[in-house]
């Protein structure tokens, strides 16, 4: 007993920070992005900038929320609320950084604004330092340096200039329309990935992500379109919208829930059953639908793919943007709203959390996905627990295709494909974390939409952005492999040392 | 990955597993013990099952009032888009046989199709057939550093293999070709008329067409047998002889050398193949390589005038999916991946050359003289809940096929998928994966 206490305090020492200043270097950090957001915010509610009332409140609620934030962390010093710091600082940074927009279109950046960008950075790093550990900052950093190197070659190699690309690309995302673009794609991604994730955690494959997302946008758009029209259309907006999110998580519950059958009862394979099921639904069930429920066209519409597509959904059964939370300087384009699934993908986000971590259901889902016997051992039944997790996979990747059809009011036969593996990708760099996708959904969010300034410049193809996705992907999960490698080895190490010692 | 029988069969069947592995690993490719003296030989077996399934066939043709199920075209179909199928499946047979899930087949059929067009276009067909082969083994090589050398999850790496290569080839095709998605045509290593048969030529002389004269007499069953065999020998590829050709060597390498002893130990037991002192990772990455290879002579195949005759970007289709189906299908065997391909592959041929969807239609019928079969089958093996399930697939089949005239062309797109699904249904509990798929391995562990 005394050898295995020493062993497991010595682990502490040497590889991760002590509780006590994990505490305190969180409680800095977040005391310095709160110090550079109160004073923005005293400037804001007395009107300095000229902004309005309503911006002045909302950003002291912020502010208030940094406060409750640091409370938090400091008495549990937990990932949770890291996440809620992080997710707040990423808010207080868009807020900034429109400000920063607004100022250099004026030419005049007033110093103390850049004061207030350099300490909430250090704030940011101090952050991430008390909540993560050096070793796993440097497995997804290297990713990225090996992403940039290879991408770069691959320009290099075909006579582009990197740097004019990569110049291109960041200019390109610190214009605020670009950044609602980029939350908008990275909003499906975070949803696909939550999906994948749910089954990665126990070892189950679900590659099926991609039939389950289109057919559930398919089907729940053709029910939110025949319930626009008479006798449904007297029913309250608000209910068809439940409606329209109750099919969508059905639809794709069921398609999903179909693979999982056809494990626990049948003994099929989930990854080859799912990607049969891909088939099956997009050039059978979707080809079949999009034919049948193609809406009738108005009065001098053309057959254009453009006007192709279900019955549109009225606007109010559809769910309301939600430009106005971001929108302070007033510079967001009317014709590019912020969606409202970004909402929804947090709740789904934070849900996950909760559900995987502090729930007995959680536990058993990550025991079954770490040692399958072991938890059979320990009363887990494991066909219900594969159901389970094929069902709520399925339910989350019916929520994808949502919010294009929320965007467009209907399934078009062109609806974005592609997510499903996207998601994949994502959940997989994101190492299945709630936080770690959704950083890695916004970083695939920023090169998809990169695609397009690169265009319009001409620097590059703008097929290096797949290509990146690609490396970054191929990358991390060789580095996260590696530096688990490390880690175990050096734990290994230092317990033979301790051992050592007690012995002596 | 875990096994196909989900936790509880993994649990229970632990000590069934070890016993099946020793019967298993003795077998040969067909699945024929050394204990077992059959009287036919398997060539022969095999050339009567064919027989019943051609007879089968005349006879659903004759009810369901069409030509079309065993004519030359459909039968000349079938063999070329079963070729991607196969070689795909023979790709993923390497790699599995050597314990490493392949998923990544997809994107590296995708670089072979991008290599063997570029190759083509610059120095010729058969050079570009080498190339392609060399860019679907770069794709291997890439899937192999990542799991044997790195240990990361097998699918996971397939999965970034098949995000990169699409990306990856649409890149370079627009900075080679200038256009993302094709390539310029390109020329095939042309193709070939069996002499005698189908009235190929042999050094200048004109042969005689024996196939077309009986397939022209119009007697029953025999000018059906005659019309579609002549279909698979007129006009047919190089590539499909090579592919056709590698069933057997395939199984030869695997089954009958030491190089496909050693290899097939990697995938059962590699901690015993590491005492006998065979080196499990060189196999491992031999097996990837090999794997990537031949996925890319499938890509080769898709990209020549045999199928587009240039690089068309999502001509790949899901075939290196289909054929790690077809490699489940065929139990991990050979002639079986061939025989998933082609069902794949006259399924597929049948629907395009079937425009009023007639014959489609009477595959209803055979689909539910085969599910009858089935049910039969299932209930003198006492599973009654398969017998009930299989019997109420073909009552469906059939009244659908007696209450329609043609079927929608979504249910022809998506039956090869069915069928691959519905085989597993039926046959996953009898299906054996090699013992070590799936798992890391790492040199001195347990």
């Amino acid at each position: 007993m005394a050898a295995s206490h020493a062993v497991t305090e010595s682990a502490d020492k040497d590889f991760s920070m002590s509780q006590t200043s994990r505490r305190a270097v969180s409680v800095v950090g977040l005391a310095i992005i709160l110090l550079t957001i109160l004073p923005w915010v005293t400037l804001e509610a007395t009107s300095m900038r000229g902004l309005s009332f309503t911006t002045g409140i909302l950003a002291a609620c912020i502010g208030l929320a940094c406060v409750a934030t640091t409370i938090t962390a400091f008495a549990f010093a937990r990932i949770t609320t890291a996440l809620m710091g992080v997710a707040l600082v990423v808010l207080a940074f868009v807020l900034v950084k429109s400000e920063l927009d607004r100022d250099l279109f004026e030419n005049t950046l007033p110093t103390t604004l850049w004061f207030w960008f350099a300490t909430f950075v250090a704030g940011l790093v101090l952050l991430a330092l008390a909540f993560m550990q050096p070793q796993d900052l440097a497995a997804p950093g290297a990713a990225m340096a090996l992403t940039i190197i290879v991408s770069s070659l691959a320009l290099w190699a075909f006579g582009s200039n990197p740097v004019d690309a990569f110049t291109d690309m960041v200019n390109h995302a610190a214009s605020i329309n670009t950044q609602v673009d980029i939350w908008n794609r990275a909003t499906p991604l975070y949803l696909s990935a939550i999906a994948a994730s749910i089954g990665f955690r126990m070892n189950l494959f679900n590659i099926g992500v991609e039939g389950q997302y289109l057919i559930a946008a398919l089907v729940a758009a053709h029910v939110g379109g025949v319930l626009s029209q008479a006798p449904w259309a007297t029913i309250p907006g608000f209910l068809r919208l439940i409606v329209v999110f109750l099919v969508a998580m059905t639809v794709g519950a069921v398609w999903a829930g179909l693979a999982g059958l056809l494990n626990v009862t049948r003994g099929v394979n989930v990854v080859i059953s799912t990607i049969m099921l891909n088939f099956i639904a997009v050039s059978g069930l979707m080809a079949w639908g999009v034919q049948a429920w193609q809406a009738d066209l108005r009065e001098g519409e053309s057959l254009a793919a453009s006007n192709l597509g279900t019955t549109p959904i009225d606007d109010s059964s559809v769910l309301p943007h939600i430009t106005g939370l971001f929108d302070f300087a007033g510079d967001i384009r009317e014709n590019n709203p912020v969606s409202g699934m970004l909402l929804i993908a947090a709740i789904v986000g934070i849900g996950y959390y909760v559900l995987l971590n502090r729930t007995t259901f959680g536990f058993d889902l990550r025991s079954s996905g770490i040692n399958p016997f072991a938890a059979r051992a320990g009363g887990v039944p494991p066909k219900r627990m594969i159901l389970i997790a094929m069902l709520l996979s399925g339910a989350i990747a019916g929520l994808i295709g949502l919010v294009e059809v929320f965007e467009i009011s209907k399934f078009r036969p062109n609806q974005i494909q592609g997510l499903g593996f996207g998601g994949i990708a994502v959940a997989l760099l994101g190492r299945n974390s709630p936080a770690g996708m959704a950083f890695a959904a916004l970083l695939f969010g920023f090169l998809d939409i990169s695609a397009g300034i690169l265009q319009q410049t001409e620097t590059a193809s703008q097929e290096i952005v797949k290509i990146m996705q690609g490396i970054v992907l191929l990358a991390a999960v060789i580095a996260y492999e590696i530096a688990s490698r490390v880690k175990t080895r050096d734990e290994a190490k230092a317990t033979a040392e301790a051992l050592a010692e007690v012995a002596v | 990955m875990t096994g196909p029988g989900g936790l509880t069969d993994q649990y229970n069947d632990a000590t069934k597993k070890i016993a099946a592995q020793l019967h298993g690993a003795g077998s040969g490719p067909n699945g024929k013990r050394s204990t077992d003296t059959r009287a036919l030989p398997t060539w022969l077996q095999w050339m009567l099952y064919a027989l019943a399934a051609m007879l089968l066939l005349t006879i659903v043709q004759s009810i369901g009032g069409t030509e079309k199920l065993t004519s030359a075209p459909v039968s000349r179909e079938m063999l070329r888009w079963a070729l991607p199928v196969l070689l795909a499946g023979l790709g993923g047979l390497f790699a599995e046989r050597a314990g490493v899930v392949n998923i990544g087949l997809e994107g590296m059929m995708i670089m072979g199709m991008w290599f063997g067009a570029w190759g083509a276009l610059e120095f010729g067909p058969w050079i570009g057939l080498l190339v392609g082969i060399g860019g679907g083994a770069l794709g291997g090589l890439i899937h192999a550093v990542a799991t044997v050398t790195f240990s990361v999850d097998q699918i996971i790496s397939g999965v970034a293999i098949n995000l990169l290569a699409p990306a990856g080839t649409r890149y370079l095709s627009q900075e080679v070709w200038g256009s993302p998605s094709q390539s310029p045509r390109i020329q095939g290593i042309g193709d070939w008329d069996v002499p005698v048969l189908a009235g190929g030529s042999v050094f200048g002389w004109e042969s005689p067409d024996v196939l077309l004269t009986i397939a022209k007499k119009e007697w029953w069953f025999i000018s059906d047998v005659a019309d579609f065999s002549r279909g698979l020998m007129r006009g047919t590829s190089l590539l499909a002889l090579i592919a056709v050709a590698l069933v057997p060597l395939c199984a030869w390498l695997l089954w009958r050398t030491r190089f496909g002893l050693r290899l097939r130990i990697a995938g059962e037991r590699p901690q015993a193949g590491e005492a006998q002192g065979v080196n499990i990772y060189a196999y491992k990455y031999v097996a990837v390589i090999i794997s990537g290879a031949l996925a890319g002579l499938g890509g080769v195949v898709i990209s020549s005038p045999e199928l587009s005759g240039q690089f068309l970007e999502g001509n790949s289709g899901g075939r290196g999916f289909i054929g790690l189906a077809a490699l489940i299908f065929g139990n991990w065997r050979p002639l079986g991946i061939l025989l998933g391909a082609l069902l794949y592959g006259y399924v597929f041929g049948l629907d395009l050359k079937d425009l009023d969807g007639t014959a489609s239609h009477a595959l209803l019928l055979l689909n539910s003289i085969v599910l009858t079969g089935l049910a039969g089958w299932a209930f003198t093996r006492r599973r009654v809940a398969d017998g009930i399930f299989a019997g109420a697939l073909a009552v469906g089949a059939f009244a659908w096929w007696q209450l329609s005239d043609t079927v929608p062309n979504w249910w022809s797109n998506i039956l090869p998928y069915v069928v691959v699904l519905l085989v597993l249904v039926f046959f996953a509990q009898r299906l054996r994966e090699p013992a070590a798929l799936g798992t890391p391995y790492r040199r001195g562990g347990s």
